[in-house]
């Protein structure tokens, strides 16, 4: 409380006169607050309408991720079946089944020929000896234990090796044999046979389906990252000048689908921030005089963790989503100011190297496209989104930053 | 009642906002008053401290009573708006002399407020805004002196001053 004089009369004077205002209220004063209120309220309009896009746009690209996914499993799960089916019609060379057998009713002999010599395929009884053998774990009538099928054969039996395009099978003849393997039938129509038969010709093969490639793809690999950034505070408009990022990411893969990465990346972070979006430590402004911009460069070091979803497979390349948390190290912090009248003894800037670390600040999403272009080496676009959590940087600003990354990567191991 | 306009405007609603404004505009525009120059300027003030009322309602700590908070948004409002203007103002400092300070309570009685806004709209914006916190406001000389930026010392001085001003215009106005 004040340590007045209470006996100062002009003191007490005044305190009661402050007292007994008597002011009427005048509604253009109201009227001039409202446009600036519905100036406000125009701008959270807009940045509410951003989010919803924002989260319209993952949801869907999350649902399109998921179909493909399941569109994947299930061209591969046809794939299987087509490879199990031509294994029948073609079954590895140590087979020891080489007679030929009776033959089925209606099978041309041209396509016999090619099946004959790797199993008796058309003799059920001995059939049921070879099937076991080389279809593992099928055969309920022959008790031993089926050796698992190599690789090797099922490489041999990839489906581009057999020219069932050539291979006049009926039906009949398919139903059969995978019937007489102990497999599930397969209900193969001629329009299924025929797709099936197409889908080998878009270079889909068994060696390089998720689960075969697994054993042999690569574990972890590092990457060389730079790419532009626009940063802005506040939501994603009024981006000023565009920065830049550069440096190093580390993968390492889960599986086929899924990996893990993290990565050192240094930023220079170039935005614009309104007065009210740009809060310096309290006692800063002295004079009382808040800023009505500021403009801040930024070094900071970028280390993003994320967790990878290759959703797409292709020969040699891969569409992939990416989401995790962006920790931010600021390096160097330097800040212009500008204010709505010009006052002498303002400060005009502020810079330090300040070295505030700021963890898990922003939430990272982004989605990417891998070439390979060699055994070991690939290259990667990855456009990104960086949302902030908490705020950054000594201005304590929410930062926004949107961008696309070009990296090199090689696998290690 | 008034936590239901509060909860009005933390939605936004324009309708709770301005229901807010006309409560409080009277009790607001008594504090600006004294620290502006004009009715303008009072206004100008009001409107910055009320949008900073809305901007942060939701900082607003229920349990606790509106006035107090609006008040200390208000008084912070009005000394911004003073950094802002001081500058200008530098030159325009007058003294009106050293007059002692002397009680004329039979005359002072018949003054009226829109009167007494008059005369601290007379001083200057370094005399007046010292005079409001620390005799109207009640704050002591050292939180004036930090939220000035200014010394102690200048403090009490731009007081003792504003008072002799003061009772210099009372005198030539009223006496």
């Amino acid at each position: 409380m004040s340590d007045s004089n209470q006996n100062d009369p002009l003191e007490k004077f005044f305190q009661k006169k402050a007292g007994e205002y008597n002011i009427s209220y005048q509604e253009k004063d109201w009227r001039s607050l409202e446009k600036r209120l519905d100036a406000v309220d125009t701008q959270h309009a807009a940045r509410r309408k951003r989010y919803i896009a924002a989260a319209v746009i993952l949801i869907a690209f999350s649902a399109m991720a998921y179909f493909t996914y399941q569109n994947q499993q299930q061209i591969d799960s046809l794939n299987k079946q087509l490879a199990q089916t031509e294994e029948l019609s073609n079954p590895p060379a140590n087979n020891h089944n080489r007679e030929t057998g009776q033959k089925e009713p209606g099978t041309p002999k041209k396509g016999e020929e090619q099946l004959d010599e790797s199993s008796n395929i058309s003799s059920p009884n001995d059939q049921k000896v070879s099937v076991t053998e080389s279809i593992p774990g099928q055969n309920t009538v022959n008790k031993k234990s089926s050796p698992s099928v190599e690789r090797s054969a099922l490489d041999h039996l990839a489906v581009n090796s057999v020219d069932c395009l050539n291979c006049p099978l009926t039906d009949y003849h398919m139903r059969f044999m995978v019937d007489q393997s102990g497999i599930a039938p397969v209900q193969l129509q001629k329009s299924a046979r025929k797709e099936a038969t197409e889908k080998r010709k878009t270079d889909i093969t068994l060696s390089q389906s998720p689960d075969l490639a697994t054993d042999d793809g690569p574990r972890a690999s590092i990457g060389l990252v730079a790419g532009p950034d626009l940063s802005t505070v506040g939501g994603l408009s009024n981006f000023y000048d565009p920065g830049f990022k550069i440096g190093f990411t580390f993968d390492y893969n889960i599986n086929e689908n899924f990996a893990i990465s993290v990565g050192a990346i240094r930023s220079n972070v170039r935005y614009t921030a309104e007065g009210q979006e740009y809060t310096p430590p309290k006692g800063y402004w002295d004079y009382g005089i808040q800023a009505s911009q500021a403009y801040g460069q930024c070094i900071l070091i970028d280390i993003p963790l994320n967790l990878t979803y290759r959703f797409m497979h292709f020969d040699h390349s891969r569409l992939y989503a990416s989401a995790g948390m962006s920790s931010y190290i600021m390096i160097s912090e330097d800040y212009q100011f500008q204010y709505a009248t010009n006052q002498p003894g303002l400060p005009r800037g502020w810079k330090a190297e300040t070295g505030t670390k700021h963890y898990f600040s922003n939430a990272s999403f982004s989605v990417g496209y891998e070439v390979d272009i060699s055994r070991n080496l690939s290259i990667r676009a990855e456009p990104f989104l960086r949302i902030p959590v908490k705020e950054v940087g000594w201005g304590n600003v929410n930062l926004f930053s949107v961008g696309s990354l070009v990296s090199l990567n090689y696998q290690l191991y | 009642m008034i936590k239901e306009t509060i909860k009005g405007c933390r939605k936004r609603q324009r309708k709770s906002q301005k229901k807010l404004y006309k409560r409080f505009y009277a009790y607001g525009m008594s504090i600006t008053l004294r620290y502006a120059e004009s009715r303008d300027e009072a206004a100008e003030i009001l409107n910055d401290a009320f949008m900073k009322v809305f901007t942060n309602i939701k900082k607003y700590d229920t349990d606790r009573p509106f006035k107090p908070w609006l008040r200390q948004i208000i008084v912070n409002t009005a000394i911004n708006h003073y950094h802002k203007t001081k500058d200008h103002l530098m030159v325009d400092q007058i003294d009106f002399g050293d007059n002692e300070i002397r009680s004329e309570e039979e005359i002072l009685s018949g003054i009226t407020y829109d009167e007494i806004i008059e005369m601290v709209q007379e001083l200057t914006p370094a005399y007046r805004t010292v005079f409001n916190l620390y005799v109207i406001d009640g704050f002591k000389h050292r939180e004036i002196a930090d939220m000035l930026g200014i010394a102690v010392g200048t403090s009490k001085s731009n007081l003792s001053k504003a008072k002799q001003n003061l009772q210099s215009i009372l005198e030539k106005k009223f006496i």
